[in-house]
């Protein structure tokens, strides 16, 4: 299958790449950060600009694996926006009016929030409910549902939602493991809470098995 | 006995060096009870991982360094006097439903330290806590280490799906800020327990605690300062300071209540059923209240 993935330079990203590309998928990567030495057909561009759709025209993507959300609190509000609604906005139309068959959304379990007296064991029925708390996470939220929304607004298009936990592995890279890197992991007032997470190894191949389907 | 799978060093040394020496001694002190409470911990049937952790965070140093004080406070402050232990299943889904006594959740902890010495195998009674303590600083991480969980329905009915024994006021804030005058009455019972019980088919154990309310005599709860305090309300006992003082504390459990139904039934069949389990509470507290009388008063006459 020709896939593109859309946030390639990232660190789960890459991984992905190199794992559909053993599986011998055709990969295509776009990102505005640098890949040097990508082993992939890589892009160096922001998906929200026109050079982006050109990409979308000429390799005729069949599945889309958009991973270039941002949760960094030092963007701002403004600039993070832009990229994580514009962007998803931008992915999905692009897809739409380029054929593609499958449209995969690697969103966050951020959607939820973590309240201090909400539910340990999240469900995917559960709505967004910290967004009172904490109105930082208002562009994810905005993101994630308008992806769940393209399936009925493109109903030919299939349209996957993953809301992925945190991930550690041997990259060390992520939100949580630079929680944890330091030498002391710092607790504010006695808050300890629980946080789930996944092998960044296993979110791959989540993410490859959603792509076969 | 001691499980070294996961260690809290010298605090444990100690404990594992002591077991076989002093626990043939006589019960009577805070060394005793970290080693005696760190094997009924090992004895609960949970599903902690390697390091002492179950799914929910509940952790088993965290218990055995809290349980031992409050197993004081159980042995020899409140002088714990439990009723009917057996009435408490010994193993699979149940829910303890009882009264609040006393105008903090020092009914709670006995309730909780009750089931972990009285039965065998220990079992761990794991309380939906107020939510406004799961925004406490400290306190909020701290009891869910210990097993007490803010009370939502989702997590009560995933505990009870676990097979494990709830602890329920269904009287809630109401029930603690109860003044001393109404030590031995209820307040109107939510109905959210019963429906869970319905949905997942748990048997309901009442329980009485009495004395409570001697040890933390409320005579008034200031609303307004409580709520600067970000708590439901501060109690003001007659002695001014917020502490509970030693008095005689009892604890009841009753014969299981059974309820067969979806949890999807009116409200007023719902209510029946409340009613039922709120008489069996009533009952025990009316006699328990008569038996409370008769005993000063023969302490008095002998006097």
């Amino acid at each position: 299958m020709r896939v593109l993935l859309v946030g390639a330079s990232g660190a789960i990203a890459r991984k992905l790449a190199r794992h559909l590309l053993r599986e011998r998928h055709e990969v295509i990567g776009i990102d505005r950060r640098p890949w040097i030495d990508a082993p992939l057909t890589f892009y160096q561009l922001d998906v929200r600009k026109r050079a982006a759709e050109e990409v979308f025209r000429k390799t005729r993507p069949q599945v889309v694996v958009h991973m270039a959300t941002v949760s960094a609190l030092d963007l701002g509000g403004e600039q993070r926006h832009a990229i994580n609604l514009g962007g998803t906005r931008a992915v999905f139309e692009y897809s739409r009016a380029h054929g593609v068959e499958h449209c995969v959304f690697a969103g966050r379990h951020t959607f939820y929030g973590a309240g201090p007296d909400s539910p340990l064991f999240h469900k995917e029925d559960e709505p967004p409910q910290e967004l009172n708390r904490f109105p930082e996470l208002s562009d994810l939220v905005a993101a994630d549902l308008y992806a769940a929304t393209a399936l009925w607004r493109s109903p030919e298009l299939t349209t996957t939602v993953l809301r992925l936990c945190y991930t550690l592995g041997p990259s060390g890279a992520g939100t949580l493991a630079g929680f944890l890197r330091g030498r002391r992991v710092p607790l504010v007032l006695g808050f300890d809470p629980l946080f789930q997470f996944m092998h960044e190894d296993d979110v791959v191949i989540a993410l490859a098995l959603t792509i076969d389907r | 006995m001691l499980n070294c799978a996961d260690s809290s060093t010298s605090a444990k040394k100690r404990n594992s060096a002591s077991l076989d020496s002093r626990s043939r001694e006589t019960p009577n002190n805070l060394d005793w009870a970290f080693v005696k409470v760190a094997e009924l911990v090992d004895r609960l049937e949970i599903p902690f991982n390697s390091l002492g952790v179950d799914p929910y965070g509940l952790s088993k140093s965290h218990l055995r360094t809290a349980i031992p004080i409050f197993t004081a406070f159980y042995r020899h402050y409140f002088s714990v006097r439990t009723r009917g232990i057996g009435h408490v299943p010994a193993r699979g889904r149940a829910m303890l439903v009882g009264n609040h006594s006393g105008g903090i959740a020092i009914d709670a902890a006995m309730v909780v330290v009750s089931c972990l010495l009285e039965m065998d195998p220990p079992r761990l009674a794991q309380g939906m806590a107020e939510k406004f303590i799961a925004r406490t600083p400290f306190m909020g991480s701290w009891t869910s280490r210990v097993g007490q969980l803010p009370g939502l329905p989702e997590q009560a009915e995933r505990l009870l799906n676990d097979e494990r024994l709830l602890l329920v006021f269904p009287e809630g804030a109401r029930g603690t800020a109860k003044l001393f005058r109404d030590r031995y009455s209820l307040v109107d019972f939510g109905t959210g327990f019963m429906r869970l019980a319905l949905k997942t088919n748990t048997p309901i154990v009442p329980f009485a605690v009495l004395g409570g309310g001697e040890a933390f005599p409320t005579v008034a709860n200031a609303y307004r300062l409580g709520r600067l305090l970000g708590l439901p309300y501060f109690p003001i006992v007659a002695y001014g300071v917020p502490l509970p003082i030693p008095a005689k504390i009892e604890i009841d459990y009753g014969t299981p209540l059974r309820f067969s139904g979806t949890g999807n039934e009116d409200d007023d069949i719902v209510n029946r059923h409340v009613g039922k389990v709120k008489d069996a509470i009533a009952g025990m507290l009316a006699s328990g209240a008569t038996r409370r009388r008769g005993e000063r008063s023969e302490t008095d006459s002998v006097r």
